[in-house]
Order: C-alpha cells, then structure tokens, then sequence
C-alpha cells in the first residue's frame, strides 16, 4: 500500500504505513513517544493519527521521527524473529550451567 | 576470540546472532548482542548489517568479534555467548548480601533534603533495641550469601552506639557457625566520632560511610546543624579515621541539590581537597523530606544530566592530570558495559535488587525490600514492607505476594520499552522509584528520569570510549576495580 502522510489544518497528522507494518510496531513506537504524542486508529483503514498532547502543531519533522521509529521496531522484530531459535540455544544453555554450578556449590 | 575471515574476498556473508539496537543523536547506532556485548556504528555501517547480507572485511570482523554476527560455519560462539550470559547472571540465587539496620531516627542535623525523616535528638523511642536488633541479626544470618555486609545506618546512628557495640559483637557471635565474610559499615555524618566509637571502630574493622556535599559554603547551608559546622566535622572525622583506623576506611556521598547545580566542579575538587579518590554524582532522590520540602521538584532531569555531564568531564580531566579519581555512577554503568558482571548495585538491578539484594530492618523491627521502600513508609505508604523479624524467617518475607509481584514486575525483558531496548543488560528496574513517582511498579518509561538517567549516560560513556584513548584505558580501569 502507498504510504501518505497528509498534515490537516497543523493539528494532526494522518500516517499510514504498508502492509508489513504490524499494528504491534506501531504501538509500540507509539508507547515509547507516548510524553509527546496521542496516536489514534481509524477503524477499517490503515491509517493512524498523530496529534501533540500539549495541543501544538504536528510538524514534518514529528511525523518523520514517529515513521522512523515504527520502522525501527519493524526491524526489531524482524531481526527477533530471525535469531528466536539461537537466543533461545544461547539462554538455555546460558541458565543450565548456572543451575549446574550452583547444585555443585 | 580469533575470528577467521577470509582474506580473499570484499565482502564476508554472514547471518545475524540475537542484537538491539538503539538509535543516537548525531546518527550513529549502538548495536548489542545479547550477552551484553556492544559495538558503536556510523549511519552507513548499520544499513549494511541490516540490509545486506554480506558485509566488508573490517565491520565483519569488528561485528563477529562483538557476537552481533556469525559468520560461515563458526562454532565457538555457541560456547562463548552463554558462559557470558551465566557469568552475567550468576549472581541471581545468592540471596541478600547487604542488611542495613536503622538504628535510630534520631539525628542533630536537619538536612533539608533528608529522606530519613529525621526525629530530634531526644525521641528515645525511635531507638532499635537488643532485643530488635538480635531477631534482625538472626534473620540476616539466614540468607544464603557468602557474604554479609552489615550497614548501620540512622538518623545519625552514633546517637545509639551502645547498640552498635551489641550488633557488632553479636554478629561476630552469630558467625562463629556460619563462616561468612562478615564486613560492616557505619553510615555518619561524623560529628558524634570520639575516642571510644574509633577504638572500637579499629578493633573490629568497621568502614565508615559519611557525607560530603561539596565546599563549605555548599555543604553546611545544605546539612543545616546548630553550629553551622557540619562540614569541619566531616573534614576533621575523615582525617581521623584516615590516620586511626586507615586511609581507605572512610567513604564519602554527596546530595545534589538546586544549589549544587551552580557547584559542579568546585563539588569535585572539594573531593580532590579532601584526599578522595572516588565521588558519586547522585541526583536527588524522591523521598522523606526532599519531597515533603519541594526540594525534588526544583530541577528537572535535564538539569541534572548537565550537571552530571559537565561532573565527569572534570573527573576524566583530572585523571588526565595524574590525579586519580573514579566517578561511581559511571563506573557501575561501565562494569555492566565493559564486562560480564552485573555489578550487586540494588538501584541498578533486574530484576530487582531490592530484597533479593539488600534488606532493610527498622528500628521497630519491620523489614523493608531497600531504605527507598523503608523512607516511603515514613511517608506513609507501607507498600515495600516485608514482615517482621518476630514474625517471619528470611524464606516468608521474601515469599510474600506483594514481594513476589515488586520481582515479577521488575523483571525488564517483559517490560515496554525495556523489552526492546538495547541498552537493558546495562540498566535496572527500581520498581520502589517507579511507584514513589508513577504511583506504578513498571513505570511509564518516555517520563522516568530513571530511564533516561540510563539512556542519557550510556551512549555518553560509550562515545567517549570509542573516541578518546585516554578515557578507554581509563574506563577499563573503573569497570575492572
């Protein structure tokens, strides 16, 4: 799906993101901008809105650091989902030694 | 580690090992592996480990060498990654190590920012007895830790030190059976320090931690005392507890208030003056009287960053000129960073190192998970109450429900935001500061000022590291110490 940002009247911003953008990495951008901005869904669309919570404008710059950061997480999870069964070796092997070397203390 | 590349090709393939990343300022990116193993990135470099799948020779080793990457058919690394991850958490079944006894409220300071909620000097009632401080001794003794440290704290505690003697010979007692490496301090602001607290202090080894809030004119407007002289008192009780007891017997904290913001530097060479070779930077903490003053409202996180900021520069500078000086907060930072220790700092622990780390017995008999959880009671909240050492073994106050759920919701790989964080294996949980502040365990972490102490001052440490060799050998050293 394109993406489109459209910035109506300086109070939100509406921003889509294409398919592959789980709603998870949203929220989750949302979240950790969550001092900064209110992020609201519409129902049956892709589309997400971006409004300041101290009520000021919504700037190119805020609706490029928000897309950025859904990026971001989309990339998290990718790179999680691409390595779940090595960190699941690396702790499994990690705690067992531990619980070895405290039964032998 | 070696890393065996071939030297033939432009371009080594690779697959990814499990890594976060965080984003910096100025573009670069941090990326961390997950036993806790970093590498600092240009723009440039972290587009070609995330998009390409084959990367230049130097990033490829850098990266390898860093367990971000894997590259062909190399083994050694499923071996050498989880030894990193159980040195890291190894520490977790030990039990508490540090017992703090409140021996007395009473104090002949009025500190304006005292989080003790200090009683004056007359309120006997507020004093722990024998009998008090035995049951507390008893349930200590009882944590599985190979060592125990036993800091007396108050109020000013030297106000009850007929107890102090009881404690200390009581645990010496009590460890004739348990074998365990057996240290105690005195928390004092040393204006009570005479001949018979330093004889008994030199026969039984007792370390001494005071406070040092900066030059005079600082400290004492600060540390508010009839007399006006708190500051002489310290300077004059380190210099005998040097002399008497040895000269790393005494240890020094600072409070930063309002207006030690205009002190930064003049705060550290104080230190300098006085012969330290450790400060802590603290920020102010948000209980007792600090809250109650409006003291912990005055500045704002930014305010302390600069303040920290500009702390350590003057630190790294002076050790530049042959002094030397370790700045704590970074060093407990640079230990978790540089090494696979996890430091036992209770304040900087996941999960937490509140009760499972440190335990706190009140002057009345109560338990507490930490002094934080023990001052918001003296607020008026009892939420970080264990129990009683009448009522309760070690197992039962740390089996409790609401104890039980302080630990599962200060575990950060199942926090947001903490969960996808790079810097987590560097940080903590603090749930006691996330409840005193957020009225929640987890916290709200975009306005913790906990959470961006950590997200402030670890790039910052990292970036001075990659830049500057003087300040790499030098944070080697404190990581190591």
């Amino acid at each position: 799906m394109q993406e489109e940002d459209e910035v109506e009247a300086l109070e939100r911003a509406i921003v889509s993101f294409p398919d592959e953008i789980s709603t998870d990495d949203v929220l989750k951008a949302a979240y950790s901008l969550g001092d900064v901005f209110d992020v609201r869904y519409e129902r049956n669309t892709s589309n997400w809105f971006l409004l300041k919570v101290d009520g000021s404008a919504v700037e190119p710059s805020d609706v490029a650091d928000f897309r950025r950061r859904v990026y971001d997480y989309h990339l998290r999870s990718k790179i999680r989902s691409e390595t779940a069964s090595e960190k699941l070796l690396f702790l499994s092997a990690a705690f067992d030694r531990i619980l070895k070397s405290n039964e032998n203390a | 580690m070696k890393i065996h590349l071939p030297l033939d090709q432009d371009k080594i393939p690779f697959t990814w090992l499990p890594f976060d990343f965080e984003r910096l300022e100025n573009g670069s990116v941090i990326v961390v592996g997950v036993a806790g193993d970093w590498e600092l990135l240009s723009g440039d470099e972290f587009e070609e480990l995330t998009e390409e799948s084959a990367i230049s020779y130097h990033l490829a080793k850098r990266l390898a060498a860093r367990h971000i990457i894997r590259i062909s058919d190399e083994d050694a690394v499923n071996e050498l990654v989880p030894l990193k991850i159980a040195t890291r958490f190894r520490d977790l079944s030990d039990g508490p190590g540090l017992h703090i006894f409140v021996v007395t409220l009473r104090c002949e300071h009025s500190c304006g920012y005292c989080q003790v909620s200090r009683k004056s000097t007359s309120g006997s009632v507020f004093d722990m007895s024998e009998e008090i401080a035995l049951a507390s001794l008893q349930v200590a003794f009882q944590s599985p830790s190979k060592t125990l440290k036993i800091e007396i704290q108050g109020g000013e505690p030297l106000l009850n030190f007929s107890l102090i003697r009881f404690i200390v010979t009581e645990a010496k007692r009590l460890n004739e059976n348990a074998h365990k490496d057996l240290q105690f301090v005195i928390a004092s602001n040393l204006a009570l320090l005479d001949d018979e607290v330093v004889a008994f202090s030199r026969e039984h080894q007792i370390f001494f931690s005071t406070s040092l809030d900066g030059p005079p004119e600082l400290h004492n407007r600060n540390r508010h005392r009839p007399g006006l002289n708190s500051w002489e008192l310290v300077k004059d009780g380190v210099k005998r507890i040097r002399e008497e007891l040895g000269p790393n017997f005494v240890s020094a904290l600072m409070t930063t208030t309002v207006e030690s913001l205009r002190f930064d530097t003049q705060i550290i060479d104080e230190y300098v003056r006085q012969g330290f070779h450790e400060i802590f930077l603290r920020p102010m903490s948000p209980y007792g009287f600090a809250v109650r003053g409006k003291g912990y409202d005055s500045y704002d996180g930014a305010d302390w960053m600069h303040f920290y900021i500009r702390g350590l520069e003057h630190v790294i500078s002076l050790n530049r000129k042959g002094y030397e000086i370790k700045e704590l907060m970074a060093s407990l930072y640079l230990q978790k960073c540089l090494t696979n220790e996890n430091g036992r700092y209770v304040d900087l622990s996941t999960p937490t190192g509140a009760g499972l780390g440190a335990l706190v017995y009140n002057y009345d008999g109560k338990v507490y998970v930490s002094d934080e959880g023990r001052m918001l009671k003296e607020m008026g909240d009892d939420r970080f109450v264990l129990g009683s050492v009448f009522e309760h073994r070690l197992v039962d106050l740390l089996t409790t429900e609401s104890f039980l759920e302080v630990v599962e919701e200060s575990f950060a790989p199942s926090n947001p935001m903490c969960a996808d964080c790079a810097l987590r294996l560097y940080c903590g949980s603090d749930p006691v500061f996330h409840y005193t502040t957020q009225r929640d365990l987890v916290g709200f972490k975009p306005v913790s000022s906990f959470c961006q102490r950590t997200r402030s001052i670890v790039p910052y440490l990292l970036r001075r590291y990659s830049e500057d060799d003087f300040c790499r050998d030098l944070f080697d050293r404190w990581a190591s110490q």
